[in-house]
């Protein structure tokens, strides 16, 4: 038995013994920890297991409710999809995660799924009708052949898959199945969740997923005798946001069970295991941007639209994760190496610009904002982002995004002649885990 | 030392032991990358035909020394240029900066260009195309492991309302540093994974990241329309790609252009096979998949009824080296409006069969002025 030396006291005997336990937690911790996490944390160029593309755009003339009409800009998205195994078949699970908003919100009725018209802002809604934000998952499932790439626009999806034996297209590799369904809603806003999965839906350890995405918008065309406004097309283009699987990891096949992005997290009730184990999510975001109103060298003038969405989700549980509400902290630095501070609240989906981020939405209080180029004094500056809290038991407070640059002609509201978009750079990891459910929890 | 001291002293070491096996356990993933703060960022696309911004942040809460190369890819007589202008920063902690390269940036407190200026960045000459490698380095000038540098670069040009009007994003390809004290990039540990004090880069998973054996890319044909500017019957719509790749491994000391030759190998949507082989990257290629050097095989109309195809593009034999790069893509609508978008292509890590994306070492040998 150690016997402490009298002139320590009790308080460095306490921190000693606090220390110990530490450690004896962290190497615990670490031997389970070497085996569940592949790579540091997600990222978006390796093919992975499960990928999500964060910002899905559509508005085209096709929407029954608000038709964009000829001289307006119509907006799609179109997404690339490879399984890169070159030997074998896979399986896809798709979700399209609805962010839009609703005027008076939606209501689940004997018919089904109610909802009042897509809105952006209050304004948009008749009087007394507030514009709320909705959470609504529609899924699909596909099976892609060895090596096959596919594309499809979230509009109109695909109806029939290169090579689908059904429809009497008959490739070497294997056959393709399964249909796309176009996004559920014109306009939609929101994600694109896709997981690797067996013949009985349940994830698996591999990764064989690429995917792209291009925001496209372009004038629709006047018809004669109207006279054609001056035509502009932008086009905007990023990487998913791969979560590679560990391929040691043996899935528990209980569909209850979530999707673990590093780890179970906190919270996740006895009998909850992990159905199977992915990369974690990244510990911080780091977004290297122009100021809001700077003047690009380039051309034009510049603001910065961030998209933002939770790394954990519940895609069965459609009102806990409308309630889901993650906290991120963001600290500004700019070319001055001074630092500022301000934070979001990303609830589901949220999709601002920068200089809306600590100001009321719209460009009336922007060149107040921290954000502002007029307010940093320096063209460029780097946000680092990070959750920090929010989240409900079982579910972690990790965030993805990814970032668009709109390049207006003179000034912020003039026109949009160019768009940019690209992944937000990431580092650390979040040792807290972070979960993806996709059944109903009992 | 007595024995409670002694106890004591092992209680510490102990603890410290623990906490550094515990960490040593995660985060044993360093490579190539376009998302992770690295010790070198790699620019493949920079040109001063329409403009380029390059944007690069200090991530740590370090002052650090950068040491930064443009390499002009330019052909005269159909031989390369390969010219080398090199430069060094200054990034205090956290600190963002930013230049376009026709200008350059000057250090002066009463330029246009507000915020600390990192040091004198030169302007590119006029038709310049080329890359960019920027290196983070000890004061002395020797490589520095801290793995604190990320990037970007904005390509293109607005002109304003009926102009031309083009710009895409995207992040710099970054190099990291293996962890060292004998900790290899993979996190095994061997001995000689350490960061040597001389003026190489070694890329070989040891020193620094291993060059990853190929690219996987997407694409549609080149001239293809694009379905979703057909949608809204703007047509007809063109699709042009661009891929823009240099050598993984560059010689700033004897200043010899690094080549190799590539193989594209890949099928379209209903697997018609595809195969396209010794594409010279002489220092720095550029083409649009149209180019002759494609053989007609990745231009519409090629394979009846085919748009989209994806592929791998890796060292043509032995020895040579694999490419970084990144795919621009052109849209042009039927009024003729356009835009370009640029994405970082992705790394393919499968060794073996069929992929056969073994890693590759090389190095990135900086100037000795010794």
């Amino acid at each position: 038995m150690v016997t402490q030396n009298p002139t320590w006291g009790a308080g460095r005997g306490a921190v000693l013994r606090l220390l110990v336990a530490a450690a004896v937690l962290g190497w615990s911790a670490s031997a389970g920890a070497q085996l569940t996490i592949l790579a540091d944390s997600a990222a978006s160029d390796l093919p992975a297991g499960y990928v999500v593309l964060p910002k899905i755009v559509v508005h085209t003339t096709g929407s029954p409710s608000q038709p964009v009409q000829p001289g307006g800009s119509a907006v799609d998205t179109l997404i690339q999809m490879t399984n890169t195994n070159e030997t074998g078949e896979i399986d896809v699970d798709c979700w399209w995660v609805n962010a839009n908003s609703h005027c008076g919100g939606c209501e689940l009725t004997a018919t089904g799924l109610v909802c009042g018209p897509v809105c952006e802002v209050n304004a948009d809604c008749v009087p007394g009708l507030l514009c709320e934000q909705g959470w609504v998952t529609d899924d699909w499932q596909i099976q892609l052949t060895a090596g096959q790439p596919i594309a499809f626009t979230a509009s109109t999806g695909l109806g029939r898959l290169p090579c689908d034996f059904i429809f009497g297209i008959d490739c070497p590799g294997g056959d393709a199945a399964g249909a796309i369904r176009g996004v559920p809603e014109d306009p939609f806003r929101g994600e694109l969740k896709c997981v690797q999965v067996d013949d009985d839906d349940d994830p698996v350890a591999e990764n064989a997923l690429k995917m792209e995405a291009t925001i496209v918008s372009t004038i629709v065309p006047v018809p004669p005798p109207g006279v054609q406004p001056i035509g502009i097309t932008t086009a905007a283009a990023y990487n998913g946001i791969g979560f590679q699987a560990d391929e040691t990891f043996t899935p528990s096949q209980d569909p209850s069970d979530p999707l673990c992005l590093g780890s179970l997290p906190p919270g996740a009730g006895a009998g909850v295991n992990c159905n199977m184990e992915y990369a974690p999510c990244p510990g911080e975001l780091k977004l290297n941007h122009f100021f809001d109103g700077a003047a690009a060298e380039i051309g034009g003038i510049v603001d910065t639209e961030l998209v933002l969405v939770p790394c954990s989700e519940d895609l069965g549980n459609p009102v806990r994760s409308a309630a889901f509400e993650v906290l991120a902290q963001m600290l500004i630095y700019n070319e001055y190496e001074q630092r500022f501070s301000s934070h979001a609240r990303i609830t589901c989906y949220k999709s601002t610009r920068l200089s809306d981020i600590d100001t009321a939405p719209g460009p009336g209080g922007d060149s107040f904002s921290i954000f502002s180029v007029g307010v940093q004094g320096t063209s460029t500056g780097q946000t680092r982002i990070r959750g920090i809290q929010g989240a409900p038991v079982g579910l972690g407070y990790g965030v993805l995004g990814v970032a668009c640059e709109n390049y207006h002609d003179t000034n912020l509201a003039g026109p949009v002649l160019s768009r940019t978009a690209f992944n937000l750079h990431g580092d650390e990891f979040r040792p807290e885990g972070d979960a993806v459910y996709l059944e109903l929890l009992p | 030392m007595s024995t409670v001291k002694g106890l004591r002293a092992g209680a510490v070491a102990f603890v410290l032991v623990g906490m550094t096996l515990a960490a040593a356990t995660v985060g044993a993933d360093d490579r190539f990358n376009t998302e992770r703060p690295s010790s070198v960022e790699i620019f493949p696309k920079v040109v001063n035909t329409s403009g380029t911004i390059i944007q690069l942040t200090n991530t740590s809460n370090m002052l650090i020394n950068v040491h930064c190369f443009y390499i002009n890819g330019q052909e005269i007589g159909g031989a390369p240029v390969w010219q080398v202008t090199d430069f060094a920063l200054v990034l205090t902690r956290q600190q963002p900066t930013h230049w376009e390269v026709g200008t350059g940036r000057p250090v002066s407190p009463n330029d246009a260009t507000t915020g600390l200026d990192p040091g004198l960045i030169p302007p590119v000459p006029p038709g310049f195309v080329g890359s960019l490698v920027c290196v983070e380095v000890l004061p002395s000038g020797e490589p520095s492991a801290a793995n604190s540098l990320i990037g970007n670069a904005t390509v293109g040009q607005v002109t304003g309302l009926g102009g031309a009007n083009g710009v895409s994003k995207y992040n710099g390809i970054g190099i990291q540093a293996c962890p060292g004290n004998g900790e290899c990039c993979d996190g095994t540990m061997n001995a000689d994974c350490n960061l040597d004090t001389d003026n190489v880069l070694e890329l070989n998973d040891e020193e620094f990241a291993a060059c990853p054996g190929g690219l996987l890319v997407n694409f549609a044909f080149e001239g293809a329309p694009d379905a979703a500017i057909d949608g809204s019957g703007n047509t007809p719509s063109v699709v042009s790609t661009n891929w823009s790749l240099v050598p993984c491994g560059f010689d700033f000391e004897n200043f010899i252009p690094t080549s190799t030759f590539l193989t594209f190998n890949g099928h379209d949507e209903f697997e018609a096979p595809l195969s396209v082989s010794s594409v010279p990257i002489d220092c720095y290629f550029s083409a649009d998949l149209g180019d002759p050097v494609f053989g007609n095989q990745l231009t519409f109309g090629f394979v009846t009824g085919s748009t989209y195809a994806t592929g791998i593009l890796r060292p043509q034999a032995p020895g040579d080296l694999p490419a970084l790069g990144v795919e621009n893509v052109l849209r042009t609508a039927g009024d003729g409006s356009s835009d370009t978008a640029a994405t970082n292509m992705h790394f393919c890590t499968e060794a073996g069969s069929p992929s056969d994306c073994d890693k590759v070492d090389s190095e990135i040998r900086l100037p000795n002025f010794e």
